[in-house]
């Protein structure tokens, strides 16, 4: 699995104070070490770096402080990978 | 609102002679749970974006999703994300009982239920390996947000609407 975006990441944790006081709440789309822009929704984030970067990588985040937690107990606990002993 | 109503019936397995037995519905869906079967792709939003330029996007992919009102988020795998050609858009870490710490890529694709026109954008779709449990997606509580679902385990059945 190719893991990309840590430039992006890095840069979006060094300026995120910042952002959060001018920007709170929106969505960034940033590439690089550059802030591309500011959105009010995902959808908007999205086609601007799609429009700019096709089918390449590049970060789209809200700016906030604390991320949504995401669960999926079947992939955090392994159940999809259980062994079932009867199996249909 | 078009639905979906899907029953196990008519399932059969061989037996411990070699024959053919036939296994309850309510059976087949308590093994398997609500999957569906779904055309997986690149987001319309961006794959617009990218033909208007020219560009091409890499065709949709098919298989089994699972409906799983335990995830918060919806998933696919990894594999599969890359081969439509899904752009990464962010990294979030997960921890399982396997591998603590794994980071995950999150694509922005949309799924279609075969056959019957439904389906559903997912801006934040996580990346995890499922092919080798016969499924490319796991359509979590995000994209049920704007659905129904029935289960009926009574009967071997369950129906699902967008």
């Amino acid at each position: 699995m190719i893991l990309m975006l840590d430039q992006e990441i890095k840069y979006f944790n060094e300026h995120l104070d910042a952002w959060l006081k001018e920007f709170p709440g929106k969505i960034a789309l940033v590439k690089g070490q550059e802030l591309i822009g500011t959105y009010d929704t995902e959808a908007e984030a999205l086609t601007e770096g799609a429009r700019r970067y096709k089918l390449e990588s590049f970060l789209v985040r809200r700016i906030e402080r604390n991320r949504p937690e995401i669960q999926i107990p079947a992939l955090t606990l392994g159940i999809l990978n259980a062994d079932f002993a009867h199996r249909v | 609102m078009p639905i979906l109503h899907i029953e196990f019936n008519n399932v059969e397995v061989k037996g411990p002679d070699g024959k053919p037995v036939r296994v309850p519905a309510k059976q087949v869906l308590q093994a398997h749970g609500p999957r569906l079967q779904v055309s997986v792709s690149v987001m319309p939003a961006l794959t617009k974006e990218v033909t208007q330029q020219g560009g091409t996007v890499p065709s949709p992919m098919s298989g089994f999703a699972l409906i799983d009102t335990g995830a918060s988020t919806t998933c696919i795998d990894t594999e599969i994300a890359e081969k439509i050609g899904a752009p990464v858009i962010d990294k979030v870490t997960m921890s399982s009982a396997s591998h603590p710490d794994t980071e995950a890529n999150i694509y922005p694709v949309r799924f279609d239920i075969l056959g019957i026109g439904l389906g559903r954008d997912v801006p934040r779709c996580m990346g995890a390996a499922l092919q080798c449990q016969g499924l490319i997606m796991l359509i979590g509580r995000d994209a049920l947000v704007d659905c129904s679902l029935f289960y009926n385990g009574l009967t071997g059945s369950f129906t699902f609407s967008i």
